[in-house]
């Protein structure tokens, strides 16, 4: 220890009850196992989340720039800034809305302009059963294909991760009609008991980038539901846990109910949006 | 992404070796600060995880995993007392009279808490963290001098805040 003047006053004074304070008796609590493992994944998932933001960011700024460009060549071209996600005032008929029905309804003059208004629709979700209106959204339409519709898609849960008190699982929309389609951006979520009354608030939306996930026949997209685990004793610190969730698949005013147990801890209940895979966003 | 492999092999290393040597401690730490051995590890778990969610950026990991652990246990206390406020709204003053003296080693968590933050940190890192007090001058960008200072004026204080306490007791 190089600390000069405590180590006089340690050694003048055995009792001063300071010491006891400043230099207690070492206590160590041992390792629980698997905790190092469970600690890296945590942390190497926050990084990538990180990564992802500041990556989004970026897109923003390119992207808002190339909007911009185009909106001035182009006064004709409207793109309307809010996500797409459950603000969507989409007719669901997927199979009547081709691919030339869709371009129709979309002037949008770059793609790379279109991921920028969905990066910056970051306004609050207008997530499960409220039942707000927002603005006509153009789908985002790579593929030529049609935004998938409630009817098209089979909600459940999938796996899950957990460490450092935070619960991690993995929502999957899986396309089970014959047609192709795509989902772009956030779910609305809600969580409700047994009677089917809602828990709490919808899921807030966890702003990492996103972009259009093309969903063939079978295919699965999935996002990440985040919550915390209880800290304390406290019977206010916890929501009920849910019997069952609301999905709003992304653009769609129709829900989909199905069993699924997750529990509100300190406000913590916030979900990702749509990416390719079952294994959450970002995957694991 | 980022990163070769041999790279990573060696943080992957790095990162276990540190966990292996200071975990318990930090855990231990944290644990006379709380109520339960569950909340202690879940804060120590969660300062490692902040100090590898930005690993390369944090020159004395030591260091700042003691202070991070420090601020969660603060906010613990926070949240605690936001409860019982709430709970005291709602039942007697009696029953939170008594759940407040059972959380936590009340000599530990009036350091942490009564200091102020310029005093507390210096105080964390020189004697919970073990670092000279050469190297928390440069962790905190202070002079020698006036870290020793710091830590004498932390003294003071907690040996005032001391007395004061046993005084009430007895």
């Amino acid at each position: 220890m190089t600390g000069l003047s405590d180590d006089d006053d340690r050694g003048g004074r055995p009792l001063d009850p300071l010491d006891a304070l400043l230099r207690p008796a070492v206590e160590f609590l041992p390792v629980p196992p698997g905790s190092f493992q469970r600690i890296r994944r945590t942390a190497a998932r926050r990084r990538r989340a990180k990564a992802a933001v500041s990556g989004g960011l970026a897109v923003v700024v390119v992207a808002g720039s190339l909007y911009l460009a185009g909106a001035f060549t182009a006064p004709g071209a409207t793109v309307v800034v809010t996500p797409p996600a459950s603000s969507g005032h989409y007719a669901p008929g997927p199979s009547s809305s081709g691919p030339a029905a869709s371009a129709s309804r979309t002037p949008v003059p770059a793609p790379s302009a279109t991921t920028g208004s969905a990066q910056t629709g970051t306004a609050r979700p207008s997530t499960g059963g409220r039942g707000t209106t927002g603005a006509v959204v153009p789908p985002v339409d790579p593929a030529s294909t049609p935004m998938c519709a409630t009817s098209q898609l089979t909600a459940s849960l999938g796996g899950g991760d957990a460490g450092a008190g935070n619960v991690y699982r993995y929502l999957l929309l899986t396309n089970h009609s014959r047609t192709t389609c795509h989902l772009t951006g956030f779910p609305g979520l809600s969580m409700l008991d047994a009677n089917g009354t809602q828990i709490g608030v919808p899921a807030t939306q966890e702003r990492i980038g996103y972009s259009p996930v093309v969903l063939r026949p079978g295919e699965s997209a999935s996002d990440t539901i985040h919550t915390a685990n209880r800290q304390t004793n406290s019977s206010t610190e916890c929501l009920p846990t849910s019997v069952r969730l609301r999905i709003y698949p992304p653009g769609n005013k129709a829900s989909l109910l199905f069993p699924g147990q997750v529990t509100d801890c300190d406000d913590l209940f916030t979900v990702t949006p749509f990416t390719a895979g079952s294994t959450g966003n970002p995957p694991s | 992404m980022g990163g070769t492999a041999i790279r990573s092999q060696s943080q992957e290393s790095a990162a276990s070796e540190l966990f292996a040597a200071f975990y318990p401690r930090l855990a231990g730490w944290c644990r006379r600060l709380v109520d339960d051995d569950g909340t202690a590890h879940e804060i120590a778990a969660e300062a490692f995880a902040r100090l590898w969610a930005r690993w390369g950026r944090v020159e004395e990991p030591r260091g700042f995993l003691f202070v991070t652990a420090a601020n969660l246990v603060r906010d613990h206390w926070q949240k605690l007392e936001r409860e019982r406020r709430a709970y005291r709204r709602a039942t007697t003053e009696e029953r939170v009279k008594q759940q407040r003296e059972e959380t936590g080693d009340p000599s530990v968590r009036l350091l942490v808490q009564s200091l102020p933050e310029r005093l507390r940190t210096p105080v964390l890192l020189h004697y919970y963290a073990d670092l000279p007090v050469r190297e928390v001058s440069v962790l905190l960008a202070r002079n020698e001098g006036t870290v020793k200072s710091d830590l004498h004026t932390a003294r003071e204080l907690l040996r005032a805040q001391l007395g004061g306490r046993h005084d009430r007791t007895v």
